[in-house]
């Protein structure tokens, strides 16, 4: 095979184990050839980079969506900010006391478990189209948004309507809308098959930490730690760091 | 030329968006700071959509956002040059051309010809990126430039590499 084959070959990712061998020995016996082919490989490596640069910026602009930075610096808004800082510095100081909800969030927080329904390597295929396969599916995968829609349609069957609510709850935990999750374990009412009523007043709990409404946060674990569930003991622990 | 009208703009936005929370999540555990996890996570995307569009997708067991994960985990690691299992298992499942790259971009010429890779005529950014990018062979660009053969295909090519060499060059 002659060079310039053996260099198509190579940047076509078709090279055989000869093949590559062959190219190998070229590049260690042929230094204009070896030369040649160190350019190539870095005009290659430049066109990776500047389509890496091009995504970036689009990716960027899913930042933007989400974080919306206004860069407004005045001299007016300089002194502004000077007075923010001095107040802010002594509302750290105050706060310095007091205990990080998020690292406390962070020692308690745990994904809740699949109890409802295991999810099989190579199990019955038949039952992956059912929507309770794929609740839990995309549940157990981390992909908690199409867990949620899937979890949607899984409250409308009266057996799992209650657990559906309840893991949807924890996707949206796992998606940060607090605020929303707290809402959906209100709907988590106990039935004949499950009852989650420990487990969502737990989980509110953390979300009214998130969101530092720690009064009602230290009425839920109160609760908690006043009863027999396997929440009792985590609640009064947490109870005892805030 | 859009590198990325293969993919459906919205799916990307989805996956994005969705996926962070978690690898933040993941990483907050670690002494790094949230510009440089955004960065990073930023990378594991554009390596994501690298693989996709090289078809290097279809052979992944997992869904796109598990995917998505380990590649961000594994960069993370990297970084923090923490050995670990997952992020080496990932390591093998595909070619991790991102890794090589890595080296070459730093580089002050690789930065310089990517410059001039923007300013060079559309039929040469395209014919470039279908050999280097795509990684199509000559015979297989032949019928998407429109050229009669594959010599022609070779010679082009050639007189591309000149034009960007020059850009380099001269600005």
């Amino acid at each position: 095979m002659d060079k310039d084959e053996l260099l198509e070959k190579y940047f076509s990712n078709s090279l055989g184990i000869d093949e590559k061998q062959q190219l190998g020995d070229v590049l260690a016996n042929d230094a204009v050839f070896a030369a040649r082919f160190e350019d190539e490989k870095k005009i290659q490596a430049a066109i990776y980079l500047h389509h890496k640069q091009h995504i970036k910026q689009q990716l960027q602009t899913f930042e933007q969506k989400e974080i919306p930075v206004k860069k407004i610096l005045t001299t007016r808004f300089l002194v502004a900010a000077a007075s923010v800082l001095i107040i802010g510095s002594i509302v750290a100081f105050y706060f310095y006391t007091k205990p990080n909800y998020q690292q406390l969030y962070a020692a308690y927080y745990t994904t809740m478990p699949n109890t409802i329904a295991p999810i099989v390597r190579g199990g019955d295929t038949t039952a992956k189209n059912d929507t309770l396969y794929q609740a839990f599916y995309a549940y157990e995968q981390g992909n908690f948004a199409s867990a949620v829609t899937a979890f949607n349609k899984l409250q409308q069957y009266p057996a799992y309507k209650e657990a559906a609510f309840f893991y949807k709850a924890i996707c949206l935990m796992e998606l940060q809308q607090y605020p929303l999750a707290i809402e959906v374990f209100k709907q988590t009412k106990p039935s004949i098959n499950y009852n989650f009523t420990e487990a969502a007043q737990w989980y509110t709990a953390l979300c009214y930490l998130q969101l530092h409404e720690v009064a009602t946060t230290k009425q839920l674990l109160q609760n908690l730690a006043n009863g027999n569930s396997v929440f009792a003991k985590q609640s009064r622990e947490l109870l005892n760091e805030l | 030329l859009n590198f990325v009208e293969s993919i459906d703009q919205s799916l990307i936005e989805q996956l994005y968006t969705t996926c962070k929370p978690q690898f933040f999540n993941m990483a907050k555990h670690y002494a790094i700071d949230n510009a440089t996890l955004t960065d990073i996570y930023q990378d594991a995307m554009v390596a994501f959509i690298e693989q996709w569009q090289n078809k290097k997708l279809q052979n992944i067991q997992s869904s796109h956002s598990t995917y998505l994960l380990a590649i961000a985990k594994y960069m993370l690691y990297k970084k923090l040059k923490i050995a670990n299992k997952e992020a080496s298992i990932v390591a093998q499942q595909t070619t991790t051309v991102w890794d090589e790259y890595d080296v070459y971009e730093k580089e002050e010429a690789v930065i310089k010809m990517s410059k001039a890779f923007a300013k060079l005529g559309e039929q040469c950014k395209k014919l470039l990126h279908l050999f280097y990018y795509e990684q199509k062979k000559l015979d297989d660009i032949v019928p998407l430039m429109q050229y009669e053969n594959k010599d022609v295909a070779k010679s082009q090519k050639y007189k591309c590499i000149q034009h960007l060499k020059n850009f380099v060059k001269h600005g």
